[in-house]
């Protein structure tokens, strides 16, 4: 059914307790993809887990794109590490999101919904959608749900930064599908990004991210203009 | 696109991470490549001691390779692997495809410098028509007639091809193997050989499995079907592909080296029944056809005049010679088919007396 797609660094002290959260799920049809961006010595038997242990921190795009490419669901959950939820009302969920919502592309979450701590709960049983019209919730792309005939490759030269909003403009602008947010589903976590914060390519001055930038604008033209 | 990276498959079974170790040491201790390598591994069903070996691994290399591993925890099968591996390798033009059970062989026991991948991404580049480099070494003629695929070249449309001192021979060829090529990726998704087929029973459990030595129905079928779309006719070569043949290869297979090589002294066991003409010199061997232990009969049928490319022809008039001494085995007497073998071939390379012995 879903394929959830985490890069980390193990930084985020939540990675522990999302998976924690995804084995308590008895689904077969789940699996999680965690891209380990430290070849950590992380190893857990979960037949549902699997993890890429790179080199080098690749960073969250290029992590992405690996776990895009290995994910073997119909639809695909691009997770930040340093948040966790209850996977069970939301996968329980999911099949009538599917049906019920017509033309949809992408998923995220709420900032309305997130807390810094807190305990879980299994109150939410029935999660609800709304549709963004024109307003994108800050921290919407912390968890995003999409086809994976939707994902598409992001150029490797976004490295931390924009690939939520390249998959946005390649999905609402170009494919004509509408984007999502779940109303009532409680995370805890702190919504940062999953990838060094002290790496170069972080700092907005350097040239890296200048040229990003505007690139980004170039690419994504239309999509600024509404 | 970027130019190249190595795909690596391996799985669960017995040894194999410790076969992957060498796999990796021994490409990186003999061969040379001026960049930074990206190597993709897939590991189906991964385990701690492949966490510890590859990490190891990603320590000792992290200068010369970029690794990106992936442990999975399910053995979905080969061509479940291969798929997921030639998925990460798409944004590459060439690839190497090297399975976690084959050794590089060092210049001295192969005879190839350590140029050898940078030549033969030289001759893709070079020859748009070839579609890969084959690099099996074949240890002996039993392990080249049995698993090879040369029976399936049209060696009639063959061209031997000298670059950077190295030697190949070019030839159509109808068959697909998991044997270690360098791939001009885009050719086998042209010609349908790719995507490979996956094989997994009703109730969605993997069956192209073989974990030690259990053997799943479906073993080896994901090779076996992309096999079947190719096909080297000589008057329907549409469905070939052109590979160029390394004469005679860099990898040997890890399981096939068995009791014949020393892996203290990196080298093959010699024995002086199983060495051959020594006429020839490739490498450590003195074979022709670049075999370290040769079948004693093997030698009564290699005439001077049979050309290194001609290995096929000799495959099929041994097939013929061994039926008919086992047609006649009760007929005849030991001189009938000692004179019989001595006659089969014009201008040997060996006197046939001195093998004859050994079969009859």
């Amino acid at each position: 059914m879903i394929s959830f797609i985490i890069p980390t660094i193990w930084k985020a002290e939540e990675i522990y307790k999302s998976i924690e959260q995804f084995k308590r799920v008895k689904d077969k049809n789940v699996e999680l993809i965690i891209v380990d961006n430290t070849h950590s010595d992380f190893y857990d038997s979960d037949p549902r887990i699997t993890v890429v242990k790179c080199s080098k921190n690749i960073f969250v795009n290029p992590a992405w794109n690996i776990g895009a490419r290995l994910a073997r669901n119909k639809y695909i959950c691009l997770l930040n590490d340093d948040i966790y939820f209850n996977y069970i009302p939301l996968i329980n969920s999911f099949p009538q999101f599917i049906e019920s919502y017509p033309n949809l592309g992408l998923i995220g979450f709420n900032d309305q919904t997130l807390k810094i701590d807190g305990e879980l709960n299994d109150d939410n049983d029935k999660l609800e959608l709304f549709d963004t019209t024109g307003m994108v919730p800050y921290a919407y792309g912390c968890c995003l749900f999409l086809k994976k005939e939707d994902y598409i490759q992001i150029d490797e030269s976004y490295k931390i930064f924009y690939g939520d909003t390249l998959l946005i403009v390649s999905i609402v602008d170009i494919k004509r599908k509408y984007m999502y947010y779940i109303d009532n589903i409680k995370y805890i976590g702190r919504v940062s990004v999953s990838s060094d914060p002290h790496s170069e390519e972080m700092n907005d001055e350097s040239p890296l991210f200048s040229v990003q930038y505007h690139k980004l604008i170039k690419y994504g033209s239309d999509y600024f203009k509404k | 696109m970027k130019k190249f990276c190595i795909l690596t498959l391996t799985h669960e079974s017995k040894n194999r991470p410790s076969y992957l170790k060498e796999t990796i040491d021994s490409f990186l201790n003999n061969t040379e490549y001026d960049e930074i390598i990206d190597w993709f591994i897939y590991i189906n069903k991964s385990n701690e001691e492949f966490i510890t070996t590859c990490n190891e691994l990603i320590e000792k290399y992290k200068d010369k390779v970029d690794f990106k591993i992936v442990h999975s925890n399910i053995n979905n099968g080969v061509g479940y692997g291969i798929n997921r591996l030639n998925e990460l390798g798409a944004d590459y033009t060439y690839s190497l495809f090297l399975e976690g059970d084959w050794k590089c062989m060092s210049p001295e026991i192969s005879g190839q410098s350590k140029n050898w991948l940078k030549s033969s991404l030289k001759l893709l580049e070079e020859n748009q028509t070839v579609d890969a480099v084959f690099l099996r070494r074949y240890i002996n003629d039993y392990e080249s007639r049995s698993t090879g695929i040369l029976g399936h070249t049209n060696i009639n449309d063959s061209v031997e091809l000298e670059l950077d001192s190295l030697k190949y021979f070019i030839a159509p060829i109808g068959s697909y193997t998991n044997n270690p090529l360098v791939r001009r990726n885009s050719s086998f998704y042209n010609k349908k050989v790719f995507p490979l087929k996956e094989f997994f029973d009703e109730n969605g459990n993997p069956t192209e499995l073989k974990i030690d030595n259990q053997m799943y129905p479906n073993w080896g079928a994901a090779e076996i079907e992309a096999a079947s779309v190719l096909h080297c006719n000589p008057n329907n070569e549409s469905n070939a592909m052109t590979y160029a043949f390394l004469m005679w290869g860099t990898h040997c297979h890890i399981d096939d080296l068995g009791n014949q090589y020393d892996h203290e002294s990196q080298s093959f066991y010699e024995k002086e029944n199983t060495k051959g003409c020594k006429k020839y010199k490739n490498g450590q061997s003195t074979c022709k056809f670049g075999y370290y232990n040769i079948s004693p009969h093997f030698c009564t049928l290699c005439s001077v005049d049979t050309k290194p490319i001609n290995l096929v022809h000799l495959f099929s008039i041994e097939s013929e010679m061994l039926d008919t001494l086992e047609i006649n085995k009760n007929i005849w007497s030991n001189d009938e088919k000692v004179n019989f073998v001595k006659n089969y071939i014009q201008n040997p390379e060996l006197n046939a007396e001195n093998f004859t012995k050994y079969f009859i």
